[in-house]
């Protein structure tokens, strides 16, 4: 019920600002001219150059978002709205998989050797830490919150596999708050500069950490929520499993 | 620099392909992870230390990956053959010392 819940006011939310953003929609230009794509050549241009006649160097301030990863521009900024649909569609997946096989697949986990039991703690340490260096440089290197959410899960599924530790509760809390934050960011943009999931926080320097705190922000709760998104999926089968064979 | 970068690179390849070349002759599994998990192992350590040779500024990164493969490949290997020895698969020689063990644990 919870979930049904969550899943209709995240559509209901999502389909308000849909409304207001196509009611702030430009008016009608013809999207390609000359048999090239004008949009995506725009805002390549806008990333690489910012809108400058050269390409822009580590260093540069004053920039529209101070991404030096292409991807990660659009991704997050000009397309952030699509991320936020993308992240609910793995929520929405991971919820029909725990309806759908929750109940049927139940197979009893034969406990880890000494090797790996012993071992389990480094690795998922190593793991979880190579992942938050993962999705804190998506606007710097290639990587970002998706694949460093799916680090972090693989991390405690090997502490849950390697010690027996069960799976913890913690994880829907942490996916309903990471869907809340980044809605919450996307109306921040909304209140201080008129466009949901604006870029409010300003730019700064290029190919630093903190060069742009509106992209770090984003890539950390997407980080969180998929994380938690993919461990509560697997920490459905293993609770079901230990509440039947303990 | 760049000449021991390369010889490292050199080594590292060899000792991958001889791994790949033990995938396809080895007998059996418990062999053929003993090929793919040790030779590549080192491989890798040739690779990314020559890679490090080249290029100066990635050598931490390149230490932490030689300290992951390190780390990990033992165990996979090792949990890969345990795995194998619990759903019944016999080695190709006459002696089977582990369940020859665990035998005689059980007649106790």
């Amino acid at each position: 019920m919870n979930k049904i819940a969550a899943i209709f006011l995240i559509g209901l939310i999502s389909a308000g600002a849909l409304g207001v953003y196509i009611s702030n929609l430009p008016g009608k230009k013809p999207f390609k001219r000359n048999g090239h794509n004008d949009i995506s050549r725009a805002y390549m241009t806008k990333t690489a150059n910012g809108g400058k006649r050269n390409v822009i160097k580590k260093g540069d301030r004053k920039l529209e978002n101070s991404s030096s990863n292409i991807v990660t521009a659009v991704v997050l900024d000009y397309r952030g709205f699509d991320t936020l649909g993308e992240v609910t569609v793995l929520f929405a997946a991971i919820a029909g998989i725990g309806l759908l096989l929750g109940g049927s697949r139940r197979r009893r986990i034969r406990p880890a050797g000494p090797v790996i039991s012993s071992m389990a703690p480094w690795i998922a340490a190593f793991i979880i830490i190579t992942s938050a260096y993962i999705f804190l440089h998506g606007h710097l290197s290639p990587g970002g919150g998706f694949p460093g959410g799916a680090m972090i899960a693989a991390g405690f599924l090997i502490m849950v596999l390697g010690m027996g530790s069960r799976a913890p509760k913690i994880f829907k809390t942490i996916e309903t708050f990471g869907g809340l934050a980044f809605i919450t960011v996307g109306v921040i943009g909304f209140l201080k500069k008129g466009s949901f999931l604006q870029n409010a926080f300003g730019s700064g320097e290029v190919g630093t950490l903190f060069g742009s705190i509106f992209l770090g922000i984003l890539y950390a709760i997407i980080g969180f929520k998929v994380a938690a998104e993919l461990s509560s999926g697997f920490g459905e089968f293993v609770a079901e499993e230990e509440g039947k064979h303990e | 620099m760049e000449i021991a970068g390369a010889i490292l690179v050199s080594i590292g390849v060899l000792f991958t392909l001889l791994g790949a070349l033990g995938l396809v002759r080895m007998p059996d599994v418990y062999n053929r992870l003993q090929a793919g998990t040790k030779a590549t192992t080192l491989g890798f350590i040739g690779i990314a230390l020559g890679v490090g040779f080249y290029e100066p500024q990635w050598f931490p990164k390149l230490i932490l990956m030689v300290v992951f493969i390190v780390m990990t490949a033992p165990l996979s290997s090792h949990n890969l053959a345990r795995a194998a020895h619990v759903i019944g698969i016999k080695p190709v020689g006459e002696v089977d010392s582990l369940a020859s063990k665990e035998a005689d644990n059980e007649r106790r």
